[in-house]
């Protein structure tokens, strides 16, 4: 578990030059994107489909890998100005959602949490697929 | 879906050179298991869409036995976004490579 924890905060805080996300060739979008990179621009559609992030606050949503999603919210104490962040694990399984988060326990997702983070799941195929990827997500066929 | 298969199925050398590359430990989608995986998708949809008109025979391995189909749907949608994205990658090592 510690290892996961460890590479998705290794993508969510990595010290790549990132203003090379702004200078995206045009003929070949992500030609010189690493896996990380990749995982960003994906986070910043995730990170959007749950609602305005409040000021401050800093937030990435993304697919880690087949079965692994990523929650990472960082905000500020209003009264003590420290920085909390918390970076919860998704885990799909044939019988339910696992949800970990590091410290806490293991529980299966139930209700309104489950409902939404497959709404959010089925958007972010979606919008990334489409958007990232240019793939018709229901085909897989290129987009024109 | 000829042109999908062909370009997920990847060869095994350029799948463990990609890895190397980036350092995952992560382990690729095998193509066996993405065969037609837009195809799943779809009848996992209808499967999905059923559901709520009929409900799914009760399993005693499932916590949320009416949402089994559901979780087989998003498992595909998160193998297939990983898919797309290591091709991403090993597309970049391919091209450098020529």
């Amino acid at each position: 578990m510690a290892s996961v924890f460890a590479k998705a905060l290794s993508l969510l805080t990595g010290t790549d030059d990132q203003s090379s996300l702004l200078k995206l060739p045009t003929k070949r979008p992500f030609k010189s994107l690493s896996e990380r990179e990749l995982i960003q621009l994906e986070s910043d559609i995730g990170s959007q489909l749950f609602g305005p992030i409040p000021a401050g606050n800093r937030r990435e949503f993304f697919c880690l890998d087949p079965t692994t999603w990523i929650w990472y919210e960082e905000s500020t104490d209003v009264e003590t100005g420290k920085q909390k962040a918390t970076t919860t694990r998704y885990e799909i399984h044939d019988n339910g959602i696992l949800k970990a988060q590091e410290g806490a326990h293991y529980s299966y997702l139930e209700g309104e949490e489950l409902r939404n983070l497959s709404i959010a799941i089925q958007m972010y195929y979606e919008q990334v697929a489409r958007q990232i990827y240019k793939r018709d997500p229901r085909t897989g066929q290129k987009l024109a | 879906m000829p042109e999908l298969n062909n370009e997920f199925q990847l060869p095994q050398e350029r799948i463990q050179a990609t890895l190397l590359e980036h350092g995952t430990e992560l382990s690729f989608h095998a193509a066996s298991e993405s065969a037609a995986p837009y195809e799943q998708i779809r009848l996992a949809r209808e499967a999905v869409a059923l559901a709520s008109t009929a409900p799914l025979e009760q399993s005693s391995d499932s916590l949320q036995p009416e949402m089994a189909t559901e979780f087989v749907l998003l498992k595909q949608m998160g193998a297939n976004i990983y898919t797309l994205r290591q091709r991403e990658l090993d597309s970049h090592l391919f091209n450098e490579a020529a």
